[in-house]
């Protein structure tokens, strides 16, 4: 008995501590991504990251409600939050607005927003609710999880129909997450799985490297400036070519706050979005990313072992798939500017700029706490 | 609880490869960051400032024509334009004000200027070039429109010739380029022809490329380039255009030029060349005998003058009247319009290679014809009374009351038509024309640089084939004395008359003398090209020569009024009945449309001939009135320029007037 209390007490305090070294984290890594993008928003002369702010405070007060909210009243609203984002999706295919040829955004109230940022929670609490109702005793088997299977594929297949195919990817590394996480047969691929999702574009980059380059440099060497400012508006496919430069101009300890050369010239066309890590690196350098990446690996870390500390296992599910959410998206992210992947277009948690991504960023974080922050209740 | 507890023991397992994930992806996400920042951060960083790469074509300077005696005929002169980007500009109202302080503007230009700088900023079109001033020249003297050179120690322009000295604008802005941000010079090639006028047919024009030459040319062409249109310059384009050359450089990320050759490959693999300067061709013509034939010319409103060398094929001038000023308005002292001459007398068309109706001067033609066909010889004797009665038609010869009993010679000395129709009735009309074409190349191109048109020699099959109207005998008549249906072009009766005096060698007429790489220095001047030698007997040419001869040195002869004495040259009158009607021309126009074609076909001197002179007068009247005086003006400034070489000749000049001819053998 004081065995258990004390363990509990114990597991209790380190829970606590784990909530607490999140939100430092969380809180670190928001004041650096606005000072980044601040950085990058004076390169183009804009201010958007005053704008940025405003979505933080809007995400900040979102995930505490999420954070303090009891997750049942959640499990029962789980399928409308499913079923009303598959819908949204459909909808999004029907009347999105269209920009750059993908129609991803919908207009609701006067206020544009991307169903697919939503789809991914909802579809956290629609894996949960299945593992935690469709209760397996053995290990599921293929035949077994083809049900949560379909759950992931639906949305999925519709985000590609849209097509960003960053977000199909992130939606499926989440659903296999969550799944392979609730120990099915499959559990010893986990490892295995995300090593393939990591070397896979990685063999593939390698291989295709040389013709790539040399295309790159072709289509390059062939362009001619009549234009007096010297700079011919730069080909879309330059896009990853230019951010390593970014990335590697900054070297060890980085160019410095405002001396990014590429970031100044405006070289990267989704300089505040997706690309935000290049500016980062060219003036943070590799010491900057390291701390960067260290605050992340200390947020998922510290997000996983306040999951665990839920007291049902649709607790647990739907904290790790909000873990899951960010995890990938940052991954992916990171190794598209990198050069790892090819571009597919996700922007980086809490680094870029947008409303519907940092809200949803936020509100997973929000989600991922609300399994520790509950334990004690019943 | 213990199923709580159970719960958690379930997914420590989970847990721990969890965040062991987490940190391998971090970890493999870290590795490439290293790679990128350290291992390669210097390549990349290099990379990062390179922005783009850039080839600035380096336009070749066209090849400059001369005449044979070295004047420049056409050349590059380099023009610059004051450009501006409306967006780098920093201060409108101040740049504007300094340009007009350097008398680069004036008030209104200068008010103009800043409006459209304003405008060009709000739009889109503020990173375009604008062009601020047109022209700047500097390098032709305004006053004669002469070379200057540039003059550093007072910083002026001096003129090679006035010596005038003006103020070059180009080197007063490049003095002050850093006070006009946003502006700078460029320059560009115009082409420049000192001689204007006088040489406009031969010489040519030049004019900006069109999209189709652009396409055409395969990539060789680009847009603001200069293209031959006419005369030599488009005959020779290819050689006088030069091959461009390539500047490559590396702009930097922040607009500053980069030297390949200090960045990593593939940048340090570029290569710059220089332009290859167009080639440099000399013309046969001569400056002085172009002036000679355009003053001559001058009291009349239309016509043409060829010089031809009898020996060497070599055109010393080809003037067709009225020329026009190919000079472009940018080089022109006085911006206004040039006065252009009427359109009726289409001043672009070069008539020295324009077919017209020859009158008399074809009768060297039907002469040698009949004297080769044995239809006449020294002894012939016909009596002209002033009219011939041919089946019912009425010939008339153009003294009325006839020429009496006359010889060939006295024949062709004065003119007579009756003689010639009598030879013609036993020739035929295809005989006729086989010694106009097949001898004389009458009907054939001549073979010249430049475009040409060829004459027409009538045949009974000619006839056939034109449906109009049919074939009558009586059409041999009108030949043989260059009536009828037969045309001729000025340049094709010189080498004719040039063919029957440099003893039977028809040649072709040459407007390039040598085309020389400048590097390389003159080549040697081409030898003479022969189309065909003709077996024309020394008889024959004996009997010819000796009317043309007379027709000018004797008081019989057509054009003794004309005549040079001391050193005479021969030739043959002609009249051509032409009258036409043409569109737009005025009541006056239309009576001189209705006058005669007035020419003469000569040699100079009689005896050693060196230069054929054709002078043909479109509707100018009788040709010993109006052509022989034309062509006695040409053979003058021909004599006075060479005046050494005629020095024993003058003296020692032998009135027997035959040739020292010994035919070539082919
Ligand atoms: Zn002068
Ligand atoms: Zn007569």
């Amino acid at each position: 008995m004081s065995h258990s209390l004390l363990g509990h007490s114990a597991s209790t305090h380190r829970a606590g501590g784990s909530v607490f070294v999140a939100l430092v984290a969380l809180l670190v890594l928001l004041v650096v991504g606005l000072m980044n993008l601040r950085n990058a928003a004076l390169y183009a002369s804009e201010s958007f990251h005053q704008t940025q702010v405003l979505w933080v405070v809007i995400g900040l007060v979102l995930a505490a409600t999420v954070a303090l909210m009891d997750l049942r009243m959640f499990e029962r609203l789980t399928p409308v939050f499913y079923w009303g984002g598959v819908i949204l999706l459909l909808a999004v295919l029907l009347v999105g607005r269209e920009v750059n040829n993908a129609r991803r955004w919908i207009a609701v109230g006067g206020i544009a927003f991307q169903p697919s940022e939503f789809i991914k929670p909802a579809l956290v609490l629609m894996l949960a609710r299945f593992f935690h109702s469709e209760r397996s005793p053995e290990r599921y088997t293929l035949r077994t999880l083809l049900r949560p299977m379909g759950l992931v594929a639906l949305p999925a297949g519709l985000i590609l129909v849209e097509p960003d195919l960053g977000t199909t990817l992130v939606v499926m590394a989440v659903g296999f997450s969550v799944m392979f996480f609730e120990g099915v047969r499959l559990r010893s691929f986990l490892i295995l799985v995300g090593t393939i999702l990591l070397l896979l574009p990685i063999a593939w980059r390698l291989d295709l490297i040389q013709p790539y380059q040399k295309e790159r440099v072709r289509v390059w060497l062939a362009m001619k400036t009549p234009q007096p400012e010297g700079r011919k508006k730069l080909d879309k496919g330059m896009q990853p070519e230019q951010a390593l430069w970014a990335v590697g101009s900054g070297r060890i300890t980085g160019k410095g706050g405002l001396q990014g050369v590429q970031s100044r010239l405006k070289v990267l066309p989704e300089m505040h979005t997706d690309f935000i890590l290049a500016t980062f690196a060219e003036e943070r350098g590799f010491v900057g990313c390291v701390f960067l990446f260290l605050l992340y690996g200390v947020l998922f870390a510290a997000l996983l072992t306040v999951a665990v500390r839920a007291r049902e296992r649709f607790g647990v599910l739907v904290s790790v798939g909000a873990v899951a959410i960010v995890f990938w998206q940052m991954v992916f992210n990171a190794g598209m500017v990198l050069g790892l992947f090819p571009v597919v277009g996700l922007t980086m948690p809490f680094l870029s700029y947008g409303g519907s991504a940092t809200i949803s960023s936020l509100f997973a974080v929000g989600l991922a706490l609300n399994a520790g922050l509950h334990r004690g209740q019943v | 609880m213990t199923s709580l507890s159970g719960d958690r023991i379930e997914y420590r397992t989970q847990v721990r490869w969890s965040l062991i994930l987490v940190v391998a992806v971090l970890l493999v996400l870290t590795g490439r960051l290293f790679m990128l920042q350290v291992v390669q951060g210097e390549r990349l960083e290099t990379l990062a400032r390179v922005s783009h790469v850039v080839r600035e074509r380096i336009p070749a300077s066209r090849g400059t024509i001369r005449d044979r005696n070295g004047e420049t005929l056409a050349t590059d002169i380099e023009v610059s334009d004051l450009m501006v980007v409306p967006r780098y500009v920093q201060d409108v109202r101040g740049e504007v004000a300094l340009l007009r302080d350097l008398a680069v503007l004036d008030a209104s230009q200068a008010e103009d200027l800043a409006r459209r700088i304003e405008e060009a900023r709000a739009g889109p079109q503020g990173f375009q070039w604008l062009l601020a001033r047109p022209n700047l020249t500097g390098s032709l003297c305004p006053h004669d429109q002469e070379r200057m050179t540039f003059d550093s120690s007072r910083g002026m322009l001096v003129c090679t010739v006035c010596g005038r000295e003006f103020q070059d604008q180009r080197a007063v802005i490049q003095s002050r380029l850093h006070e006009l941000p946003g502006f700078s010079l460029q320059t560009r090639a115009v082409r420049h022809y000192p001689a204007r006028d006088l040489t406009a047919h031969a010489v040519g024009i030049v004019n900006e490329v069109g999209p189709g030459d652009i396409r055409r040319s395969e990539g060789r062409l680009k847009p603001g380039e200069l293209i031959g249109r006419s005369g030599i310059e488009k005959a020779l384009d290819d050689g006088l255009r030069g091959v461009p050359g390539e500047n490559v450089f590396v702009r930097g990320a922040g607009g500053e030029r980069l030297d390949p050759k200090g960045l990593p490959p593939p940048f340090n693999e570029l290569e710059s060349f220089a332009p290859r300067r167009g080639q440099d061709v000399t013309l046969s013509l001569d400056l002085t005998l172009q002036k000679a034939a355009r003053d001559a010319l001058s009291r009349h409103r239309s016509g043409a003058v060829v010089v031809m060398d009898v020996d060497t094929g070599e055109v010393l001038a080809l003037y067709s009247h009225p020329s026009f000023d190919p000079e472009p308005a940018v080089l022109r002292a006085d911006s206004s319009p040039t006065t252009r001459a009427d359109a009726v007398l289409s001043p672009l068309l070069n008539k020295a290679v324009t077919p017209y109706p020859p009158g008399s001067v074809f009768k060297m033609v039907t002469a040698v014809a009949a004297l080769m066909e044995g239809r006449a010889d020294a002894r012939t004797r016909i009596e002209c009374r002033g009219v011939l009665d041919y089946k019912r038609h009425l010939f008339r010869c153009h003294k009325r009351s006839g020429h009496g009993e006359i010889g060939i010679v006295e024949a062709i000395a004065a003119s007579c038509d009756v003689f010639f129709y009598t030879l013609a009735d036993t020739l035929g009309l295809d005989t006729l024309a086989h010694y106009a074409r097949d001898y004389f190349g009458i009907g054939e191109f001549t073979g010249i640089e430049v475009p040409e048109r060829r004459g027409v020699v009538p045949t009974v099959r000619w006839y056939g084939r034109q449906g109009r109207p049919a074939y009558q005998p009586g059409f041999a008549l009108n030949a043989s004395v260059g009536q009828g249906d037969v045309r001729v072009t000025p340049l094709a009766l010189a080498r004719a008359y040039a063919a029957l005096v440099n003893g039977g060698r028809l040649l072709r007429p040459r407007l390039v003398r040598a085309r020389a790489a400048p590097a390389t220095g003159s080549q040697p001047v081409a030898a003479p090209e022969v189309t065909r030698f003709l077996d024309i007997p020394p008889s024959v040419v004996r009997l010819v020569t000796a009317g043309l001869h007379d027709a000018v040195n004797t008081e019989d002869g057509t054009a003794y009024p004309a005549r040079i004495e001391g050193l005479p040259f021969a030739g043959k009158t002609g009249t051509a009945q032409a009258p036409e009607t043409r569109p737009g021309a005025d009541e006056r126009l239309q009576t001189w449309l209705k006058e005669d074609h007035a020419w003469f076909v000569g040699y100079a001197p009689s005896r050693r001939p060196r230069v054929v002179v054709v002078a043909f007068v479109e509707h100018g009247g009788f040709g010993g009135q109006v052509a022989a005086p034309v062509a006695r003006q040409v053979i003058e400034a021909y004599y006075a320029e060479h005046a050494d070489e005629f020095a024993d000749l003058w003296e020692d000049f032998d009135r027997e007037p035959i040739l020292d001819i010994v035919p070539e053998a082919p």
